[in-house]
């Protein structure tokens, strides 16, 4: 992140704007699409982060936070698209992007169907936490920072979100014991 | 088995599994549709609506001189507040002091209270969870607040009586996210209901017993932010169009049956944080709010005898005016001004006839980015000091006399302070 770029962008001028716009885009949507987990509304969520990071740049004092403000404004534009279409009846498109073939796989297909299964079930806020934590790696305080929650809360919501996963995978492990062995584990 | 796997490394290892690869074909799209866009000045920060996390759990003790100057205020005050809620020109809900004369704030999850000196702070309610945005009643026998697992999570609102005990779940199995702001619920000025509003924009009316929990209004367009009339025959709201991209706000008014919803003051375009937390009149014809998006007015939507309403810029021109506040005659009202060029931005109180004219700077104090509230007597404003670091409340006399400062025992309400019946 170039510093004088985002302090030029801040003061108004769109050409650095669009340089940091640039660099930042290709993330930025690699994260919005696991969080959403559909390509249209990604789409529209980091375009919608786009325009209020422009807009609402010159609130921004540190300008050397312009990566983690870049990061909360797209959480937040991302769970606001999810909240927005939250009442509209989606037909998830299964693209390529949803379900990669995985040749070289560490995980066994059920384990990774019961995980898309689980994601898919958690809110947009939960989404949030487990992509910037287990995704980017990032700490917990950045997390909460992103979500723009206290630490405690934003651990908690991600301990939940968690045991939501883990419970998938030993539902899903029951299921194939079962299935196996004619009898439950 | 499954459940003995390190969950975490599975987590890690299928996110990174199904992470796309980045192709991003619609930057230059957005980058010309942002041309459209203008920026917003920096004062504009949604943060700066918020209430401030501090470091929990810090007493502060006023200096001795302001303690003193407090005391004397105080028992003035008190004289004169006695005066007023016992004879014939008692004001009106939901103004005037609160019997309790506490102020409640939140700390550390919980709610405690003190005297407006920041002495006799004690702990009102505590939970296992999280409760945040006490409102008290008009006549400061009760006192509501939210309460969930943790600030964020769904909630659920609790009423409980002025010393924290008896505290009754009003919303039964259904829980709601509400703003961890204040102001979260209104009271109605009967004190028989509550409005509050959900964070997709749904306003919620309750009585005070638990029951009739129901919506108001159709689907039309989000409601935020709703504020009882004087009268409890309306309340004004924030609006949102549902399908909004820039959280264009305006200012309505809603009957608490819902049957009539009314936009009084339409949107300037862009607005994300105008036209929030409304201040009525004492006679509800008309509230106030901060209007616009560079030039911020102060604006004000005004019912006339037929019922029908109008709007108008009270305080116009280039300077940026925030926070309207009447006062409880209803002959002035007060708001901030921003002085140009401090950074941090800060703030002076300014007051006004009803009508716009007369305005005026009331001290050379500098104030932070806050509601303000007067002093029953209206004799004095409420503000709160520009320090983010030592937040303090002022009270500010009208009459140019010292401003009292007193710094603020936990965390400050930036939001909400005429709900909070502050005690002089």
């Amino acid at each position: 992140m170039d510093r004088d770029l985002v302090v030029k962008a801040r003061g108004g001028d769109r050409d650095a704007f669009a340089r940091l716009a640039a660099a930042a885009v290709t993330s930025l949507d690699v994260v919005a699409r696991m969080i959403m987990r559909d390509p249209e509304r990604d789409k529209d969520a980091v375009q919608e982060a786009l325009a209020r990071a422009w807009r609402d740049l010159p609130t921004l004092r540190d300008p050397d936070r312009f990566d983690a403000w870049l990061r909360r404004v797209l959480v937040r534009a991302c769970m606001d698209e999810f909240r927005r279409s939250r009442s509209r009846i989606i037909e998830v498109e299964l693209t390529e992007l949803d379900h990669p073939q995985v040749i070289d796989s560490s995980l066994a297909l059920a384990d990774r169907d019961a995980l898309e299964r689980a994601f898919r079930r958690l809110d947009s806020s939960q989404r949030s936490l487990i992509v910037l934590h287990y995704y980017l790696d990032l700490p917990l305080v950045e997390v909460a920072d992103a979500l723009a929650l206290p630490v405690g809360t934003a651990k908690s919501r991600l301990f939940r979100a968690r045991e939501t996963l883990r419970a998938a995978l030993e539902a899903d492990a029951r299921d194939v014991v079962e299935i196996a062995g004619g009898q439950p584990a | 088995m499954t459940a003995r796997r390190d969950i975490d490394h599975l987590i890690a290892t299928w996110l990174t599994e199904i992470a796309p690869e980045g192709h991003v074909d619609y930057l230059d799209a957005t980058l010309d549709a942002i041309g459209e866009i203008g920026q917003r000045p920096p004062w504009t920060s949604v943060g700066r609506w918020l209430p401030m996390q501090l470091p929990l759990g810090r007493v502060v003790l006023p200096r001795v001189a302001p303690y003193l100057a407090v005391l004397t205020l105080v028992l003035i005050l008190a004289i004169a507040a006695v005066v007023i809620t016992g004879g014939r020109n008692r004001l009106p809900a939901p103004f005037g002091l609160a019997e309790t004369g506490l102020v409640a704030y939140v700390s550390d999850g919980d709610i405690f209270v003190t005297t407006a000196d920041g002495l006799g702070r004690r702990r009102l309610v505590s939970g296992p969870g999280a409760e945040w945005s006490p409102i008290w009643s008009h006549r400061g026998d009760r006192i509501a607040y939210w309460a969930a697992p943790a600030l964020g999570d769904p909630a659920s609102l609790w009423l409980a009586d002025r010393d924290g005990s008896t505290a009754n779940l009003l919303t039964g199995t259904q829980t709601f996210v509400v703003p961890d702001q204040l102001p979260a619920v209104s009271w109605s000025p009967d004190d028989r209901r509550l409005a509050f509003t959900s964070d997709e924009g749904v306003l919620y009316l309750v009585g005070a017993d638990g029951r009739d929990l129901h919506p108001i209004g159709d689907d039309s367009h989000e409601r935020h932010d709703a504020v009882w009339s004087p009268d409890g025959t309306l309340l004004a709201y924030r609006g949102r169009p549902h399908a909004d991209r820039y959280t264009t706000m305006s200012s309505w008014v809603i009957t608490p049956d819902g049957r009539t919803d009314i936009e009084v003051i339409a949107a300037k375009g862009g607005q994300e944080i105008t036209n929030v937390n409304p201040s009525w009149s004492p006679d509800g014809t008309s509230f106030l709010v901060h209007t616009g998006m560079f030039d911020i007015d102060i604006s004000e939507g005004r019912r006339d005898a037929t019922g029908a309403w109008s709007d108008r810029v009270l305080i116009g021109g280039p300077t940026q005016d925030f926070h309207p506040s009447w006062s409880n005659a209803g002959t002035k009202f007060s708001y901030i001004e921003l002085v140009p060029g401090t950074n941090p931005e800060e703030f002076v109180l300014m007051t006004a006839n009803a009508d716009g004219s007369n305005a005026k700077q009331v001290s050379t104090v500098r104030v932070g980015f806050a509601a303000q509230c007067w002093s029953p007597d209206d004799r004095s404003i409420r503000a709160v000091g520009p320090s983010r670091i030592d937040p303090a409340i002022l009270l500010i006399p009208v009459d140019g006399s010292p401003v009292v400062e007193i710094p603020e025992p936990g965390q400050v309400s930036r939001g909400a302070c005429a709900m909070q019946r502050v005690a002089h």
